[in-house]
Order: structure tokens, then sequence, then C-alpha cells
């Protein structure tokens, strides 16, 4: 058995944001959060035991939470690595300060776009000032700081401005990060739809400033993958199934993704009531696609199942309805139409997330 | 170069699991095989890397190509952002990862 190295603490499903491509679940007003700061403790605990190391305190968003001093304490006790994925509020400098002190490590803050008045206008919320006030503690706390952009066909256009944005804020890394049709974004998945001359011309952005970078001997470390609709190749989901990254979501299941308790007929576990090492090891949704024994062609005999691992389990049920299926995204998937075809379905103005 | 000291980057962990031990770096986290964690227990900013050569050749002596692997390690941890050096004029050098 691999040993995860990634803990996703999903604290909350509160955000005061409303992006239209949101991955909270649809139906996420009707889940109870369900973890104290005391249970989540005993999570850091056991995934420790388990080989992790890195801690992703994410959401909604984390600092919804009143108790996130608490379990970034946790978080310590038990050694591992926090890392804070925040939309900016309602977390204030300050209180970035008071977690720093108990050890938070390092910050990723998502903008919505590099401008202000779009940035809020795709966030539902007016958040963008925020957003750069914690960007600038972040730094002034000499913590680490990635900036997140989910990208589509309304801001893939300014790419270049979000570029400038995270070297002006001096952040270490940047997430170009376009937008992966699940729950909400799939729901709102033909008014984000890029065109692919946008994606080409985003992709020539993209490496001009890193080759600008280079010239200069550094800079902001940058993360640009061709979304999977247009690439002909599956992603590696999650690094597989099962394989390197746990995630427990704000009632307490223990998940291979955030997205994969959507999935019907898989039985997943909760910390609540079983340890963790039991959730992870054995829990049979957990052990449904682990691996490569659950492949059926062309994934069983294809040179890149070890690479890709069939892609996404949650995009084969979403867009074919059986989980067990390659992903249509790959060229060689007999359903790869479906992907090909929403390519080119587009249809004007999003529904903000609920 | 030579004279340089090397620590951990400022955003870099190492953590030992019973699993083994683990470079942890922003939203990354990389196995270490062999002596790896060994030898970032030594990146402490105290020592250059002909002094990391030396305490683990007393460690286990007779090893071959020790300084060699060992400068293999240093300039890949570099690479990944792992490493800071510090050769007495104050940290500099660190790679982004």
């Amino acid at each position: 058995m691999t040993a995860p190295l990634n803990l996703i603490a999903e604290l909350t499903y509160r955000c005061p944001l409303q992006c239209p491509y949101c991955s909270n679940p649809i139906d996420f007003r009707s889940r109870r959060e369900a973890l104290s700061a005391e249970d989540w403790g005993r999570v850091f605990e056991e995934a420790a035991e388990l080989g992790v190391v890195h801690l992703g305190l994410t959401g909604g968003e984390p600092s919804a939470r009143a108790d996130l001093p608490e379990i970034v304490d946790r978080a310590i006790a038990a050694d591992l690595y926090p890392h804070l994925v925040t939309a900016g509020l309602p977390l204030t400098p300050d209180g970035l300060s008071d977690l720093a002190d108990r050890g938070l490590r390092s910050v990723q803050v998502s903008v919505q776009a590099a401008n202000g008045s779009e940035s809020d206008r795709i966030a539902g919320t007016r958040s963008f000032d925020a957003k750069l006030a914690l960007c600038e503690r972040t730094k002034d706390l000499d913590l680490a700081l990635t900036i997140n952009c989910v990208l589509h066909r309304e801001n893939l256009d300014a790419i270049g401005d979000v570029i400038a944005l995270a070297e002006r804020l001096g952040a270490d890394r940047l997430e170009l990060a376009n937008t992966q049709y699940h729950g909400w974004a799939l729901r709102n998945r033909s008014a984000l739809m890029p065109t692919a001359a946008q994606l080409a011309e985003a992709s020539a952005v993209v490496r001009e400033a890193q080759a600008r970078q280079d010239a200069a001997g550094g800079g902001t470390a940058m993360l640009f993958v061709l979304p999977d609709y247009f690439s002909e190749r599956p992603k590696p989901c999650m690094g597989g199934w099962g394989q390197l990254a746990i995630v427990v979501d704000p009632t307490g299941r223990v998940l291979p993704c955030h997205e994969a308790s959507e999935i019907p007929g898989l039985e997943f576990w909760n910390a609540q009531e079983r340890s963790v090492r039991a959730c992870w090891n054995e829990a049979p949704g957990m052990l449904a696609y682990r691996g490569t024994d659950w492949m059926s062609e062309p994934c069983r005999s294809c040179p890149e199942r070890e690479n890709d691992f069939g892609g996404c389990r949650c995009q084969a049920f979403r867009l074919l309805g059986d989980a067990s299926l390659t992903d249509p995204a790959c060229a060689l998937s007999p359903a790869h139409d479906v992907v090909v075809q929403a390519r080119d379905d587009r249809t004007d103005g999003f529904e903000p997330r609920r | 170069m030579s004279d340089a000291r090397y620590a951990l980057s400022r955003h870099a962990d190492l953590k030992h699991r019973t699993q083994g031990d683990v470079l942890v770096l922003p939203e990354r986290a990389i196995r270490l095989s062999g002596s790896g964690g060994e030898i970032l227990a030594l990146c402490d900013g105290t020592r250059t890397r002909d002094e990391i050569v030396e305490v683990l050749g007393e460690r286990y002596p007779g090893t071959a190509g020790l300084a060699e692997e060992v400068e293999r390690f240093l300039t890949e941890m570099s690479g990944l952002g792992g490493l800071a050096f510090d050769d007495g004029e104050g940290p500099r050098g660190e790679a982004r990862a």
C-alpha cells in the first residue's frame, strides 16, 4: 500500500463567494458540518501515522470557521506542514499573523481575475481588496505565497494581467488553473468553456512570461496545464485513486478526492466512526478504483495506464454514467466525442453558486 | 561554492515517518530514499558540502563514490527549492520550487 503524503481537510462548505465553478457539491446546504477542532486533531494524528506530512486546510472557505487557530495548533501538534487555501476572507491580515505565529507555513489565495471589479463580479462578492491585503501580509510574514486563478472563457484573455499581478505581489507560485467541469462548473460548462484560440493564445503568453523569467534568473513559478477537454489526454487525477492524497470532507467522510462521494454506489467510511487507517485501507469505495485491476479496455492494455490512471473516475461518471469507464477526455475513449462536442457548446452568462 | 553552508530553505521542512523521510515544500512533498533524509538533516546551516561528506564518511566508512552521491543529491534538492546556501554574507541562492 502506498503511503499517502497529503491530507486535504475540507473544514467547511461555507464560503462568502459564489463562484460559478465552485467545487462544493450541488446539495452542500443539506450536509452537516460534523468535525470539531478536537476531531480534526485526531484525524491529523492518524493521518500522520499513515505517512501524511502536508496538510491543506481548505473548504469551502476554511477561515469561515472561528476555530481555525485551534485547528492549526492541532496540525502542528501532529507534526504536519499546514498550508491554508483561502478566498481571502473573512480571514483578516491580523488573523493571518496569528495563524503564522501558531505555525502556518504557506498560503494559497484565490483571485477570480487580475482586475478588482472583474474579480468581484465573477466571485459574486466584493472580495478583491481583502485578497490583496492578505497576499501582502503573507509576504510580510515570510510565508510561501501561491496565487490561484481559475481560468475560463471570461478571464482567459487577461491571463497576462494575472501573471503581472502575481509577480507584483511577489508570489512564489501561480496556479493558472483551467476550470474542471464538476459540480457547479459542469452546470455552467457552456458559459465557462474557452475557445481553442483563447487557449493557444494563453499558452503563448505563459511561455513568453516563462522565457522572460528565465532570462531574469527566476520569478514566480507558473503552473499552466492545457485543460483535459482540449488536450486529448486525460489528467492523472489526484495522482491515482487513493494513492497520494486523503480528502476528508466536512461531514467526516474519508475520500480519494472531493468529488468521489458523488458517485452512487460507492461506500466510503467516516472518520467519526472508524480510524483514518481503516477508512483509507479498507473502505470499499477506496478500494474500488485503486491500482489498475478495475480497468477495462482501452485502459487495461494501455501503456499509459500507470501514468494517467485512466483519468478521472468522477468525470467518467458525470459524462458517461459509469465511473469504471475510460475518462472520455482521452482520445482513446470510445465516448471521446462527448468531450469534443462540448468544446463548441457555448452560451453566454453563468449562474452563480447558490 | 565549496565554502557555502547548506540549510533547508525557509519554506522547507524535513519530516520523519515510519514509512520514510519526506521533504515538504509548499503544496509539495518529496519522498527521500536511501540516506536522503540523513543528508538533509546535516544541512543545518553549519556545514559545507565537504563537511557533510566527511560526517557521512565517518558513519559509513569505505562507501564508494560518497562525494559524488552527496553532490548529486544536493544539486537535485536545490533544484526543487529545498535548500538554501549561506556563504557568510547572508542566505542567498535559494532555488524556487
